[in-house]
C-alpha cells in the first residue's frame, strides 16, 4: 500500500498535465465543429462518386461525413488517441525502470517485500492514474458534444462503445511498454522511448488506413480501434481488437516474470 | 574535438533506433502502394473531380503517382523527423546532468561555450545524416515506379524543407535544456510543444481556409509538400525559420554560460 501511495504521489503532477492537456485539446479540436458545417452541398457529390476505398485514403467516409457531428468526432477522437497512447506507453515505460534509472534500486529492493509486492502495486498506481485521465476524457468527450449538437438528436450509445476502448487502447500501449523496458538493459530516456512506440504506431495506422493494408492495420493498435468504425456500426472490430486483446494478456504477466527475474542494476 | 567524437559515439545508437524502423515501415508503405500504382481508373477519377478537391482545399495531388503518394504521406517524414532533432536538442544538452556527468566534463580545461558548440555541431551533422538516409531512402524504392522528371527536384526540395522544420525544433529543445532550471523537464516541454503544433496543424487542415492565420505558429505548415512539388518555399516562412533558430543557438550560448548546473 505504501508502494502504491508512493507512485501515486510520483505521478501526481504528471496526472494533472495529461489529465488536463488531453481534455483540453478535444474541446478545443470539438468548439471547430460549428466551422464544419459549411460547404456540404460538393461534399455530398464527392462522396456518391467515389469509390469507399478511394474516400478511406483521405479519411472520408460516405456514411460519416466529416461535416456531420459524429463524422467530425470521429477525426477528433483518432488524434486524440495520440496523447492517450503516450501517456500510457510513458507509464509502461517508466514504472519498473524509474528505481535503476535515479539509482534508487538499492533502497526499494532492500526492503522486506517481494518483487511480486512491488510489481502489483506500482501497477495498480499506473492503472489508477491511466484510469483518471480516461474518465476525465470521457467525461469531457460527452459534455463537448452536448454543447456543439445544438438543436442535433444524437444518440450517444455508439459514443459510449468508442469511448470504453480507451482503456484497452491504454492498457495495451502499457503493456508494451513494460514488457520492453524490463527485456533491455537500461531506459536512458523514457520519453525518446514512449514517442517512438506512440507516434512510430500511429504513423503505421495512417498508412495502413491509406493504403488499406492488411499487415499495417493488424500491427498498429490504432487502428484495432478506429473511431470510424465504431461509431458507425456500435461494435468493436473484433478481428482487429482481439490483437490488443491479446498482447494486454501476454505482455503484463510477461513483465511480471521478467521483472521478477530482472538483474537489476545497483550502486 | 574530442567532445565532438564522444558526442558523435553516444548518440549513434540512437540514431540508427530511428532510422531503421523508419526506413523498413517507408519501404513497406512503397510495397503497398505498388498495389495502386499507374491505376488509371482512380487517376481519372481523380482529375474528373479535381475541382472539387480543390474547392475542398484538400490535396490535389495524384496519388497513383509515386509524386503524389508521397507527398500525401509526407506528414510522416516531417513529423518523426522533427521529433528525433527535438529529442535529440533537448537530449544533448540536458545528458550531463541526467546521467550525472556534468561534473566531470566541466572539470575538463574547455570552455563551456566549447562544450556547447560540440554538441551543435553533433545534433546538426546528424539531423542531416537522419534526413538524408530517410529521404534518400524514400527517394530509392519509389524509383522502381514510373517517376517523372520532376521527382528528384521535388525530393531535395521536401529534404530541404524537412531539414529547416528539422532544425526549428532542433533550436527550441536545446534553448529549452538551457533555459529551464529542471533538466528533467525539457525534454516534456519539447514534446508537448511538437504535439500541440502537431495537432494544430491538422486542424488547421480540417477546417480549411479558416483559421489560416494560425499557421505561422506551426512549424509542420511552413513547407507543405505541395510547394515542394511546385518548387516553390515561402519566403516569409523560411526567414522566420532562420530567425527562430538563430535566437535558439545564440539563446543556447547565452543561457548555458551562466547556467547553474545540477550536479
Amino acid at each position: 500500500m505504501n508502494i502504491y501511495k508512493f507512485e501515486l504521489r510520483n505521478l501526481k503532477k504528471s496526472i494533472m498535465i495529461w489529465g488536463l492537456a488531453v481534455p483540453f485539446a478535444l474541446v478545443g479540436y470539438m468548439l471547430f465543429y460549428p466551422m464544419m458545417s459549411g460547404d456540404t452541398a460538393a461534399f455530398e457529390t464527392l462522396m456518391a462518386n467515389f469509390p469507399e476505398e478511394f474516400l478511406a485514403a483521405f479519411g472520408m467516409n460516405p456514411k460519416l461525413p466529416i461535416f456531420s457531428l459524429f463524422g467530425y468526432f470521429s477525426l477528433t477522437f483518432g488524434m486524440i488517441q495520440i496523447p492517450i497512447a503516450i501517456q500510457a506507453s510513458n507509464y509502461g515505460f517508466h514504472i519498473l525502470s524509474v528505481e535503476e534509472r535515479e539509482l534508487t534500486a538499492d533502497f526499494l529492493l532492500s526492503k522486506p517485500i517481494s518483487r511480486r509486492k512491488i510489481f502489483i502495486s506500482k501497477i495498480m498506481a499506473a492503472v489508477t492514474s491511466l484510469t483518471i485521465v480516461n474518465i476525465l476524457v470521457w467525461v469531457s468527450s460527452i459534455a463537448v458534444i452536448m454543447i456543439v449538437k445544438g438543436e442535433e438528436v444524437v444518440d450517444l450509445t455508439n459514443v459510449n462503445i468508442l469511448l470504453s476502448t480507451t482503456a484497452l487502447l491504454q492498457l495495451t500501449f502499457f503493456g508494451i511498454g513494460m514488457v520492453i523496458s524490463v527485456s533491455i538493459k537500461k531506459v536512458s530516456s523514457v520519453l525518446t522511448f514512449s514517442m517512438a512506440l506512440g507516434f512510430g504506431l500511429y504513423i503505421v495506422a495512417s498508412l495502413g488506413s491509406i493504403l488499406s493494408s492488411g499487415i499495417f492495420k493488424i500491427i498498429s493498435p490504432f487502428s484495432h480501434f478506429n473511431p470510424g468504425f465504431i461509431l458507425i456500426n456500435g461494435k468493436y472490430e473484433w478481428s482487429l481488437a482481439i490483437v490488443s486483446v491479446i498482447a494486454i494478456v501476454v505482455t503484463i504477466p510477461l513483465s511480471y516474470f521478467l521483472y521478477n527475474k530482472r538483474n537489476i542494476a545497483s550502486l | 574535438m574530442n567532445i565532438i567524437k564522444r558526442e558523435l559515439k553516444a548518440n549513434l545508437k540512437s540514431l540508427l533506433f530511428w532510422i531503421i524502423p523508419l526506413g523498413a515501415v517507408m519501404y513497406a508503405a512503397s510495397v503497398e502502394f505498388n498495389a495502386f500504382a499507374g491505376d488509371s481508373a482512380i487517376a481519372d477519377a481523380m482529375k474528373q473531380f479535381e475541382f472539387m478537391f480543390k474547392a475542398l482545399g484538400s490535396s490535389v495531388a495524384d496519388m497513383t503517382k509515386p509524386e503524389g503518394f508521397i507527398s500525401i504521406v509526407s506528414l510522416y517524414i516531417y513529423l518523426p523527423l522533427a521529433i528525433y532533432s527535438g529529442l535529440l536538442g533537448s537530449g544533448i544538452v540536458s545528458k550531463e546532468e541526467k546521467d550525472k556527468t556534468a561534473e566531470y566534463l566541466f572539470t575538463l580545461p574547455v570552455k563551456r561555450y566549447e562544450v556547447i558548440r560540440a554538441k551543435l555541431i553533433v545534433a546538426v551533422v546528424y539531423s542531416m545524416v537522419i534526413n538524408l538516409a530517410i529521404v534518400g531512402t524514400v527517394y530509392l524504392t519509389y524509383l522502381r515506379f514510373e517517376v517523372s522528371d520532376g521527382y528528384f527536384r521535388f525530393m531535395s526540395n521536401m529534404s530541404l524543407g524537412v531539414f529547416l522544420t528539422q532544425l526549428i525544433f532542433l533550436g527550441i529543445g536545446m534553448l529549452i535544456s538551457s533555459v529551464l532550471k529542471q533538466y528533467k523537464k525539457s525534454g516534456s516541454i519539447t514534446i508537448g510543444l511538437l504535439m500541440g503544433t502537431f495537432m494544430l496543424s491538422i486542424l488547421i487542415g480540417m477546417v480549411d481556409g479558416k483559421l489560416d492565420f494560425l499557421k505561422f505558429v506551426v512549424p509542420f505548415q511552413y513547407f507543405p509538400s505541395a510547394d515542394m512539388l511546385a518548387g516553390t518555399f515561402n519566403f516569409g516562412y523560411v526567414i522566420i525559420t532562420l530567425v527562430v533558430t538563430l535566437i535558439s543557438v545564440v539563446g543556447t550560448f547565452y543561457f548555458y554560460k551562466n547556467r547553474d548546473l545540477h550536479i
